[in-house]
């Protein structure tokens, strides 16, 4: 059994004559410490099918079952827990007027079951040891921090709660590149030492190809080609993959 | 194919030209009381008809380099050094003057087009708005947007002049702003992340549209991007930026093919292939340093793997150690192959 799986999805947006179908029949499975790249241009739907799996938004047909249970509208407690997002901009995504430590502690009120027993300084210390960050950072604020370190308060902040999915949306486009290495590097430990599976949301095919261990090629709201990484780079099969990857620059030397 | 005039225009404009050299810039602000050298000494050369690719990252500078340009700084900020664009001194010269320059000799276009165009004007009446100011009217102006839209690759240009900025996807609103600049016959274009909001297809043509105004109107290109990929596919010289410094210059296929300056091989060695698989690079420790807090000695020091107690202490002075090949690091020659 899949970690994930994804049947037939639609997402429809509006309602009446003005609705669009912008996700069409979407399938797709990810198993456990996967990492699964959801890749397209803007407007093909990708980051809608993450909203859809997090549960920010409600498909209008198909299902997507985690762990085999079918996720209904309102989900529990503990089927939110599961799945976490990471965003692109850091900034915006952290409430710039707590602190590093109580913008860790804010996850434990949303979920109580998963806050720590013993002193909860203690715990996001430890958390913060996990994604790189010293413990000088407690009290500061987002905004006395750097983009690479926003991004890895919000990664502490979605460990806290013990997820076993994180669908990460552009989370690395927003930072230098000299920066992003960091972050890739964070995240694909992370799936081993947490047992953790990845949605990996990006335009960056050459970060796909360093990270993915499969890929999934959404164009106009469907998934036009789902291959293994090194099979979908090397011999892709559909006309809009091949397209998408020969428009893709590498350094030119 | 209709004549496109600028009455207002200066005796001088017109095609050829657009060289700049630009010498020991320094660019500073005061915030909070206190002075920010936001550019460092910064030497630049755009040779005539010719691309200059700008990198950096986040707080490097780049962006405001372009603004000091074409004179669109922040009230109270400084300049000192030279900028002579086509045997002109750009640095001291009046605003009226400067005018003259802005959108005519010099033009600019930006990453987001959408923030730069007017939502309630149609897109003919703003490509068209220089010529107006000049004069231009009725069928002329009609027909010399459409001119300008073709040549910026608009697709059926007359219905697209009369189109509205949201009525036009990224792409062609690049365009439309790319004719706008091209209204005023610039000698050079000022490009700053040009490309970086679009689709990976659309950046594409647009590049390649960039090259083609290049080779047919002799329009020298001043590039500035993030995005060492496709500067190094525009670009024929590069220049890095570090907080403000220039970290090294040089011919671009030179420059990738060896760098000088480990920031510079930090960067290209950061950057994902698309054509092969490679592992995640080593990361460079820490973050980009910013000039309002900028370390002493070489800003690079306290990432680089190179650093002794020498490069803590003292700057590096930009020097040219293989021809036509500047290079602001005490150790270079240790990156010689």
């Amino acid at each position: 059994m899949s970690l994930l799986e994804v049947n037939n999805l639609d997402v429809t947006y509006g309602s009446g004559r003005g609705a669009t179908l912008v996700v069409r029949g979407v399938s797709f499975a990810l198993e456990a410490r996967e990492v699964l790249a959801l890749v397209g241009e803007s407007g093909s739907g990708k980051t809608t099918v993450a909203r859809a799996i997090v549960g920010l938004l409600n498909p209008s047909a198909g299902e997507i079952l985690f762990d085999g249970t079918n996720l209904a509208a309102r989900r529990s407690r503990l089927q939110r827990r599961d799945i976490q997002m990471v965003f692109q901009d850091p900034r915006s995504s952290l409430n710039p007027r707590m602190t590093v430590r109580a913008l860790i502690a804010e996850a434990w009120r949303a979920h109580p079951d998963a806050a720590p027993d013993g002193p909860a300084t203690e715990a996001i210390v430890s958390l913060l040891d996990q994604v790189g960050l010293p413990d000088s950072v407690l009290d500061r604020r987002p905004s006395q921090l750097s983009g690479g370190q926003c991004q890895r308060v919000s990664i502490a902040r979605v460990l806290a709660l013990r997820p076993r999915l994180i669908v990460c949306d552009e989370a690395v486009s927003a930072l230098d590149v000299s920066v992003q290495a960091q972050i890739l590097r964070l995240l694909v430990d992370l799936t081993a030492t947490h047992n953790l599976s990845l949605l990996f949301i990006t335009h960056d095919l050459g970060v796909v190809r360093q990270i993915a261990d499969r890929v999934a090629v959404m164009h106009h709201g469907r998934v036009v080609e789902i291959a293994p990484t090194e099979q979908l780079f090397t011999a892709p099969t559909d006309d809009y993959s091949r397209e998408l990857l020969s428009a893709a620059l590498d350094i030119q030397l | 194919m209709n004549q496109i005039i600028v009455p207002a225009a200066p005796a001088e404009s017109g095609r050829g030209g657009g060289s700049l050299e630009m010498r020991g810039i320094r660019v500073s602000v005061s915030t909070g009381g206190r002075e920010v050298t936001l550019l460092d000494g910064v030497d630049l050369t755009i040779r005539q008809g010719l691309t200059t690719g700008l990198i950096g990252e986040s707080g490097s500078g780049k962006s405001m380099l372009a603004s000091t340009i074409i004179g669109l700084l922040p009230d109270g900020a400084r300049v000192e050094g030279s900028i002579v664009f086509d045997g002109r001194e750009l640095v001291g010269m009046t605003e009226r003057r400067r005018r003259e320059l802005r959108g005519r000799r010099i033009a600019m276009i930006f990453q987001d087009p959408l923030a730069s165009l007017n939502p309630t004007q149609r897109i003919g009446r703003q490509v068209g708005e220089l010529l107006r100011r000049g004069g231009m009217r009725g069928k002329n102006l009609t027909e010399s947007v459409v001119e300008l839209l073709t040549r910026a690759g608009v697709p059926e240009p007359r219905k697209r002049a009369r189109a509205f900025p949201h009525q036009l996807s990224g792409g062609l609103r690049q365009r439309a702003m790319i004719a706008m600049a091209l209204s005023g016959q610039p000698a050079l274009l000022l490009a700053d992340e040009a490309t970086t909001a679009l689709d990976v297809t659309v950046q594409g043509r647009i590049l390649q549209l960039l090259r083609t105004l290049q080779r047919e109107e002799g329009l020298s290109l001043l590039f500035v991007s993030h995005d060492l990929r496709v500067i190094s596919h525009i670009s024929d010289d590069l220049v890095v930026l570090y907080a403000g410094r220039v970290c090294e210059s040089g011919p671009t296929r030179e420059v990738l093919g060896m760098p000088l300056h480990p920031y510079t091989k930090a960067l290209a060695e950061s950057i994902p292939a698309v054509s092969s698989r490679s592992e995640i690079s080593a990361p460079l420790a820490g973050t980009p340093a910013s000039p309002a807090n900028r370390p002493p000695g070489c800003a690079f020091h306290p990432r680089c793997p190179l650093a002794t107690e020498l490069c803590r202490v003292e700057r590096p002075e930009p020097r040219e150690i293989v021809p036509g090949r500047v290079t602001a690091c005490h150790h270079a020659e240790k990156l010689l192959s």
